[in-house]
């Protein structure tokens, strides 16, 4: 609920990362500071 | 579009127990749930605990276990179950959106059961953004769905009965939280509601030994704390408070916050629906009649989506709004869902009559509900702090929390008011000098999970059918 565990997961920006699950190969990068739309 | 009978949004206790009923009811049913396998938050992962780590079974106990025929019987009835899949909105004409992985979509149903649960009330304190803060409930996340067993200096802080539950369960798994911190035990406040509690032995016996096994475990305890302030830059480094009048400091590389849990309701207020205000709940739930059926028609609420009562009465709840949709499809009459209904009803009533005590027990005070710390951060996505809405509401006499959105962007970020609704109603009321209820809530609007516009234009919009 909270929204605070947004990251990039695979090239996809603002991801929820509490419902994803972790695997094998996954390129996952944090998020700081405010989220952002690509152009 | 597919058309179903019943679209349930949840698959815990009272989503998983209305689709059962619905389905044996003979209702073409459609399940959404974020998760990706049934349980909800209670039940959460417990056919993965069940088949690759049943050790684990031990650790969360039998209120856990008690989970697994439940999701047994669910899986084993006819329902359409859609699992990592998030409802972004349910329209009034009974359309419900989703989206998944393979993409986003609709589908209709003529009833409509929002059973999206509880969450944890927000815990402003000082420090509360910090990395290496969580709540007890993330904890215990964790620890369901990945096994996931904290390091380190832990210190709980707060009040209820799942942060007693955390702490047992932590030791259960081998780690010894370095001290409790309790803000909230009022025993007094809550005698006078005891004999709805004593007539649940159920619920009395559990609390005992819950207490019991802590105290065995030597747990360091600190009562009536206040003050609590989280000390770290990067992370968190330790933690502050007053106990017993004295300032303490306790080093932790992890605080859990917990402060009770409130009715999960922003797909609700999406629709619209008439709330009141739980004055022993501290929190605003949907107006329900004694189905759990909303202000709108077609619309039910059940579970503590519709105001806390616990796994089992949701269960039952689920039970009684799967009922009366089942009269309302016309698959059973008013006097065969009224005999249907009878020892569900009675169960409902005989769990819920615990309640009360519960509430008044762990009830947080007003100095928690809304910080009296000024640089307490109290949106999290806009970074609001509390002596900010203050000042709003005193100076420029704010009369609610949607006209503070146009002031400070409050509630305005990607969590849309989850965390800090509660907090600025507390706020404003405190600060206006009226209650809650006459201050109301943010506006909710769909859609209440993120959408990208490419999403939206993939959608395949039916044209409304009547």
């Amino acid at each position: 609920v909270c929204f605070d565990c947004l990251m990039r997961i695979d090239g996809v920006p603002n991801v929820q990362g509490c419902l994803v699950q972790v695997c094998e190969g996954m390129r996952i990068e944090r998020q700081l500071g405010t989220r952002e739309i690509e152009p | 579009v597919n058309a179903f009978d019943l679209a349930i949004v949840g698959a815990g206790p009272a989503g998983m127990a209305a689709a059962i009923t619905a389905a044996e009811a003979g209702l073409r049913v459609v399940v959404f749930d974020e998760q990706r396998e049934p349980g909800g938050q209670i039940y959460r992962s417990i056919e993965t605990v069940r088949a690759t780590r049943p050790a684990h079974l031990s650790i969360f106990g039998d209120d856990y276990a008690r989970g697994a025929p439940l999701v047994q019987r669910f899986r084993a009835a006819s329902i359409d179950y859609r699992p990592a899949t998030q409802v972004w909105s349910v329209g009034a004409e009974g359309r419900v959106f989703y989206r998944a992985q393979s993409g986003t979509g609709a589908i209709e149903a003529k009833q409509i059961i929002i059973a999206t649960g509880a969450m944890e009330r927000p815990f402003p304190v000082p420090g509360w953004t910090l990395p290496g803060v969580l709540t007890c409930g993330a904890a215990q996340t964790a620890l369901k769905s990945a096994g996931l067993v904290p390091e380190g200096r832990i210190v709980l802080a707060g009040s209820g009965p799942l942060l007693l539950l955390l702490a047992v369960q932590l030791v259960r798994a081998g780690v010894r939280p370095t001290a409790i911190l309790e803000t909230s035990f009022n025993a007094l406040g809550a005698l006078k509601h005891a004999l709805g509690f004593f007539s649940a032995p159920a619920y009395v016996a559990k609390g005992l030994s819950l207490l019991r096994e802590r105290k065995r475990s030597g747990m360091q305890i600190y009562k009536a704390v206040r003050a609590l302030e989280i000390a770290g830059d990067e992370r968190v480094r330790g933690i502050t408070f007053e106990s017993g009048g004295v300032r303490r400091e306790l080093p932790a590389d992890l605080v859990l916050l917990h402060h009770g849990v409130v009715p999960n309701g922003n797909l609700a207020w999406s629709n619209r629906l008439e709330h009141v205000w739980d004055e022993g709940q501290r929190c605003f739930k949907p107006k329900l009649d004694r189905w759990g059926r909303s202000s709108l028609e077609r619309v039910f609420v059940a579970g503590d989506s519709g105001g806390i009562v616990g796994a089992i009465a949701c269960e039952h709840s689920g039970r009684l709004a799967a009922l009366a949709a089942a009269t309302a499809c016309g698959r059973i009459s008013e006097h065969e869902r009224d005999r249907r209904a009878a020892s569900t009803r009675f169960q409902y009533r005989q769990h819920i009559a615990a309640r009360p005590f519960l509430d008044a027990l762990y009830r947080p005070s007003r100095r928690w509900l809304a910080p009296r710390d000024a640089q307490t951060i109290v949106c999290r996505c806009e970074e609001v702090t509390a002596a900010a809405i203050r000042k709003v509401a005193s100076e420029h006499d704010c009369p609610g929390p949607n006209q503070l959105k146009a002031f400070m962007r409050c509630g305005m970020g990607p969590c849309q008011g989850r965390l800090c609704g509660l907090t600025v109603v507390e706020l404003l009321a405190e600060s206006r000098g009226v209650s809650p209820a006459e201050i109301g809530y943010y506006r909710i609007r769909s859609p209440i999970k993120p959408v990208s516009v490419g999403e939206l234009a993939e959608l395949d919009l039916p044209d409304p059918v009547n």
